[in-house]
């Protein structure tokens, strides 16, 4: 049996899982081998050696922890219900502001001035900037506190399942 | 058999109520009681700091993603289903971020073992596997850590790396003969 094929089985042999007849072939030859040897004396002591690492100086982790779980913490509950109050004032500004049939209207519009932005056409009538600016706000409300909500929503479920 | 480092991991492996009290405690910080909660991270924190050492050889990175696992577990526990086993469920999870984070910081590089510690500095014979450890890949390393090191069975360890028994075996039968030709050669 050469050195590399005993070194190969040295972990089965400390794990006790060699044939008895190949464990005692590999011990015999350990005994007769000083360098496999001192491999076989690694393998044997590496199970209590990783078990031994050294320990880090011990800190008291958990008021670290627990400001940062107080910093990351919301209320979902009260989140909740001040997104959706977001979302209906948005809507019914929006709704306010251009009725239903507006609102067609004005999603129209919008597109169309979307083109003049992009100068795709030329012969787009200019938008005037405060009504553009105005529709846009609010668009833009709504979609963040329709995003707001989910956000929250899905959190509030993880802490009450 | 395994070693498993320090008293605590012992009771862990072996005495039913410590699993149990870690199980109840658990289940009341799902329901939202912080200082269940806190005692949780108290009963785990010396493991955590040292497997998260083991695992990034910086005493500094190892405090934070020490903090980061206990953060995660936190967000994490209402997907805890408390009648399973808590130490392999939250073991897994202290894996998977400690992946995440190594693999977030991949460009910084490990500083020698012991760089950094305000205690004793380790022993050369540990210094040495340290240094071996840190050449593995890690998910051999983490394998290593929490068999031996944070005490999980076979089985645990497997379920955690999503391997089966005889891979994780034959993993692990690979990177202690790398540990091992490694400290023979550094050996004078």
């Amino acid at each position: 049996m050469t050195c590399a094929t005993v070194r190969r089985r040295l972990e089965s042999l400390v794990d006790g899982r060699l044939d008895p007849g190949l464990a005692e072939a590999v011990r015999a030859h350990v005994a007769g081998c000083p360098e496999c040897a001192r491999h076989q004396r690694a393998a044997a002591s590496m199970p209590a050696r990783l078990g031994a690492l050294p320990m880090p100086p011990q800190v008291d982790l958990a008021p670290l922890v627990m400001a940062r779980v107080a910093a990351g913490r919301q209320r979902p509950e009260l989140n909740a219900a001040l997104a959706t109050l977001e979302l209906v004032l948005g809507s019914l500004v929006l709704i306010q502001i251009s009725g239903f049939a507006g609102l067609a209207g004005a999603a129209t519009g919008a597109l169309r001035d979307a083109g003049w932005l992009l100068g795709s056409s030329g012969s787009t009538p200019v938008p005037v900037p405060a009504d553009l600016f105005l529709f846009l706000a609010l668009v833009g409300l709504v979609a963040c506190s329709a995003a707001h909500l989910a956000l929250l929503s899905r959190g509030s479920r993880r802490r009450l399942t | 058999m395994p070693c498993v480092g320090g008293t605590v991991a012992v009771l862990d492996r072996l005495a039913l109520p410590v699993e149990d009290a870690s199980q109840a405690l658990a289940r009341r910080a799902t329901g939202g009681d912080d200082d269940a909660f806190e005692a949780l991270v108290r009963r785990y924190q010396r493991r955590v700091h040292g497997f998260a050492y083991q695992h990034l050889h910086d005493p500094d990175e190892a405090q934070d993603l020490a903090q980061e696992i206990f953060v995660r577990l936190y967000r994490a526990l209402a997907r805890y289903d408390s009648a399973r086993p808590f130490d392999p469920w939250f073991w897994k999870l202290a894996t998977n971020v400690s992946l995440n984070y190594l693999r977030r910081n991949a460009n910084t590089p490990a500083p020698d073992p012991g760089e950094g510690w305000s205690g004793d500095a380790p022993q050369p014979e540990a210094a040495q596997l340290q240094d071996a450890l840190s050449d593995l890949e890690p998910r051999s390393r983490l394998a290593l850590l929490l068999h031996y090191y944070s005490g999980l069975s076979l089985e645990e360890v497997a379920s955690t790396l999503g391997l089966s028994v005889p891979a994780l075996k034959s993993r692990m039968h690979r990177a202690r003969a790398t540990l091992r030709r490694a400290l023979v050669e550094a050996a004078p």
